[in-house]
């Protein structure tokens, strides 16, 4: 007898079917949030020839932004990757699937914090590559920018930790970061899965009403924020307890709002 | 063998089915009528798994429908009244959703579809509404299920679609398959629907074979009137008229007649069949 919750096998066919649906519906859209970079330097470069009369790519400054831009686009596009799931016929039929819930939420958390982030990441760092190596006054890759920024923040850090580590400043920060991503992209998930129509204004209505929420019990707790510090050794202590508590809230949100996923799984009916 | 006990079901503070009791049982094709409203879609949803009962119990081979248990959803299928246009050639929506039904049959999809007429190379999302229900017909029957449950399954088939579907669904559903039709289109599915379970608001006025209707009911095709007749019904070459049988002769049994009889006199059929 088959285990109800969990069946390698099974997972493996519903995974190959979700990942292909995925594909069929949402991959064009994928790419083209991932091209933005390369749009962004076609717009530069046209507007540098219309105006000015010369070859001009962006500035790093405003690719870094685009490439900000087209993350947070894609993380309001989770509200769309299972947002049909609300509809009566195209829900029903998934319903009605032969996988168990565990499994068709395992895949959609697979999708969407690996398969869907990856796709982008490559399609948007191999076309920023490309152009970087085909024009040179566009400056150095992202990729590369970014790796040197992690060193120069490292280097920032020589006063507060006194040794000049890439992999520290990794440590201290990436765990954070992670939660963070796994978070917006889950809560955007879960809000394309509880609302029917209007999914983005519902996850912003959410966003508004828990930061006043919060807001007001912070006001009310009184929060003392303010520590004083004598030497960078103290700061460098007050500075790790202050992320270790950011990445430990957005990691428990974040598990939080997949058990939230899980439990909307559970219980949807049409 | 599905066992519903004491099954209620509300939208709201507005009741829909309330209190149901009945068995379905394997080798049979259910037909579920009742007047817009009274619960058949809800009824067949709940019996699926979409929906959860308020109150009462469904019980499916031992299973609970709305655990959604794969080895359950694996013998079940559900055909909604709107079925899904997906992006996808039928050939490619068979081969990749046929995939998660550990008894999927490609080539009776293919077959299915050549007797329903629909090209297996055209989108899901351009055909017609009749094309599109044909298609997910023949990918039901191709998964082959245990128990089906069809929800206004002829509902935008053309006339000769739905002499095809009541050839398919005779010849391509096993033995044992439990099949429950929910229908306003008696005449399209009185050949193949036996036994019969009338629903009312709140209530099943009546659930029986077409032979024990016919035990006690008698369909009378005459000209002579009946004045005890529970339904009578004037044609253009007599008339029809539904009285209890108290010789015991056997008639054939005219759905839409046997509807109305129900519905004109719920407490008399009641009491008639308990």
């Amino acid at each position: 007898m088959k285990n109800e919750i969990f069946n390698g096998s099974r997972f493996w066919n519903y995974f190959k079917y979700d990942a292909t649906q995925m594909g069929r519906n949402h991959l064009r859209a994928a790419i083209g949030i991932g091209l933005s970079g390369l749009i962004l330097y076609v717009i530069a470069v046209g507007i540098g020839l219309l105006f000015q009369g010369q070859w001009d790519g962006p500035s790093i400054k405003s690719r870094i932004l685009v490439f900000y831009v087209a993350g947070i686009a894609l993380q309001l596009y989770q509200t769309r990757t299972y947002g049909y799931l609300t509809d009566k016929r195209k829900g029903s039929a998934w319903l009605m699937l032969p996988a168990s819930t565990f499994e068709k939420w395992l895949s959609m958390i697979l999708m969407t914090l690996i398969v869907i982030p990856i796709l982008f990441l490559l399609v948007y760092f191999c076309t920023d590559a490309l152009v970087a190596a085909l024009d040179p006054t566009v400056g150095n890759s992202l990729l590369y920018s970014f790796g040197h920024g992690l060193r120069d923040v490292s280097s920032e850090l020589v006063g507060i930790n006194g040794e000049y580590e890439t992999t520290w400043t990794v440590s201290f920060f990436v765990p954070g970061m992670i939660a963070g991503f796994c978070f917006n992209y889950l809560f955007f998930l879960l809000c394309g899965l509880l609302f029917k129509k209007h999914k983005i204004l519902g996850a912003f209505a959410i966003i508004f009403v828990a930061s006043s929420l919060f807001s007001i019990v912070a006001s009310m707790l009184n929060f003392n924020t303010s520590v004083e510090v004598n030497d960078f050794a103290e700061a460098e202590v007050h500075l790790r307890s202050i992320i270790n508590i950011v990445t430990w809230v957005a990691g428990l949100l974040a598990a939080g709002v997949a058990g939230g996923i899980f439990w909307r799984l559970k219980t949807l009916k049409h | 063998m599905i066992t519903i006990q004491n099954l209620s079901f509300s939208y709201g503070s507005k009741g829909v089915l309330k209190n149901i009791s009945m068995e379905l049982k394997g080798g049979n094709i259910y037909g579920l009528l009742g007047e817009n409203g009274v619960g058949k879609t809800t009824l067949l949803t709940l019996l699926c798994g979409l929906k959860k009962p308020a109150t009462g119990t469904i019980d499916t081979d031992g299973r609970v429908p709305f655990d959604r248990e794969p080895s359950l959803l694996a013998e079940q299928f559900y055909l909604p009244d709107e079925v899904a246009p997906m992006r996808n050639k039928a050939n490619r929506f068979g081969i990749e959703n046929g995939a998660l039904w550990p008894k999927y049959d490609h080539s009776k999809f293919l077959t299915l579809l050549k007797e329903f007429e629909v090209d297996e190379q055209q989108r899901m999302d351009s055909m017609s509404a009749g094309q599109l229900k044909k298609t997910w017909i023949a990918f039901a029957l191709a998964c082959n299920a245990r128990h089906y449950f069809l929800d206004e399954p002829t509902n935008g088939l053309d006339i000769p679609s739905k002499s095809q579907f009541r050839k398919a669904i005779t010849k391509y559903t096993a033995d044992d398959s439990c099949v429950v039709i929910s229908t306003h289109q008696v005449r399209d599915l009185e050949e193949i629907i036996d036994p019969i379970i009338i629903l009312d608001k709140e209530d099943v006025l009546l659930n029986a074979s077409l032979q024990t209707i016919s035990e006690k009911l008698f369909f009378d095709y005459g000209t002579e009137i009946h004045p005890e007749a529970l339904y009578l019904e004037r044609t253009p070459s007599g008339a029809i008229q539904v009285y209890p049988n108290t010789t015991g002769e056997e008639s054939k049994v005219n759905l839409e007649a046997l509807f109305n009889a129900v519905h004109a006199h719920k407490d008399v059929v009641k009491a008639l069949f308990q």
